[in-house]
């Protein structure tokens, strides 16, 4: 009498398959052991930038002594501060110019800047444009 | 044969993974390391660049005829430690553009994370200076 086989695959068939599978569950503990370990290690802290502070009140201090900071502000030109503080500005940049009462006019962002590691100047008062009174303040954040 | 193929196969899967999940792991702590010591790395840079502004002061004479250094035992740094000095002085043309006086910097380069320092000077002149350092 003849034997049928029951198992309608191999044997050495199924212990490759056996492998393939203890192969993958290794794979799956190894990488899923890897995310745990990346997710317990400590975020990376905050950058301190204090001596961005003085760094961006002295920037517009010495823009508005030369004269070429109340002309941009004023005639809310972007490219034209873009110009000069690419240049100077450490990295990252952000400029907010506020009506005497904080309400904000207008804003111009660098596509470098960061505010999570930013720092603000002291806000600069400007009086005026050509004789005109019309009071306008300036606030420089500066990121690294 | 054919067994022995797979199991070949299989290993190499597993051995490339494995290798995969090692160096990935390596990096991963590396650059956590690099982020918790980069706060150390920016004050660093920043006692080198209050170093800097201390000696040479607003005087533009003296930022002049200043050579900026990469030693580090100059600034009470460790050897081996990699400093690079950037400094550009600028002033404000008759038509309001913005023009480099002199600049200086150090030969040295410092390549990768580093800690930075940024200093802005208003010389006596008139002239703006602006000051940034990198320490590794």
């Amino acid at each position: 009498m003849k034997v049928r086989r029951l198992s309608p695959t191999p044997t050495k068939d199924r212990r490759g398959i056996s492998m393939v599978y203890d192969a993958v569950f290794a794979c799956i503990i190894l990488f899923v052991g890897m995310a745990l370990a990346a997710s317990s290690l400590p975020p990376a802290p905050p950058r301190s930038a204090p001596d961005l502070q003085g760094y961006a009140t002295s920037l517009l201090v010495w823009m508005d002594s030369k004269g070429v900071l109340a002309p941009y502000v004023y005639t809310q030109d972007p490219a034209g501060l873009a110009s000069i503080l690419d240049r100077l500005a450490p990295a990252g940049y952000c400029v907010k110019v506020y009506s005497p009462n904080w309400v904000l006019l207008w804003t111009y962002t660098s596509p470098s800047f960061d505010a999570g590691n930013a720092a603000a100047s002291q806000p600069y008062p400007l009086s005026g444009y050509r004789g005109v009174p019309d009071p306008k303040i300036v606030v420089l954040l500066l990121s690294k | 044969m054919d067994q022995a193929v797979e199991a070949v196969l299989v290993m190499s899967a597993f051995t490339i993974a494995l290798s995969i999940v090692y160096f990935g792991g390596a990096g991963l702590y590396a650059s956590s390391i690099n982020a918790q010591l980069m706060p150390a790395s920016d004050s660093a840079a920043s006692i080198v660049a209050s170093t800097i502004a201390i000696q040479n002061g607003n005087s533009s004479q003296a930022w002049s005829s200043w050579v900026p250094s990469s030693v580090p035992s100059a600034y009470g740094l460790p050897q081996g430690t990699a400093v690079y000095i950037n400094a550009t002085c600028f002033t404000v043309g008759d038509n309001g553009q913005l023009m480099v006086v002199w600049s200086k910097a150090t030969p040295t380069s410092v390549t990768g994370a580093a800690g930075r320092a940024d200093r802005f000077i208003v010389l006596d002149d008139g002239t703006a200076l602006r000051l940034e350092v990198l320490v590794r």
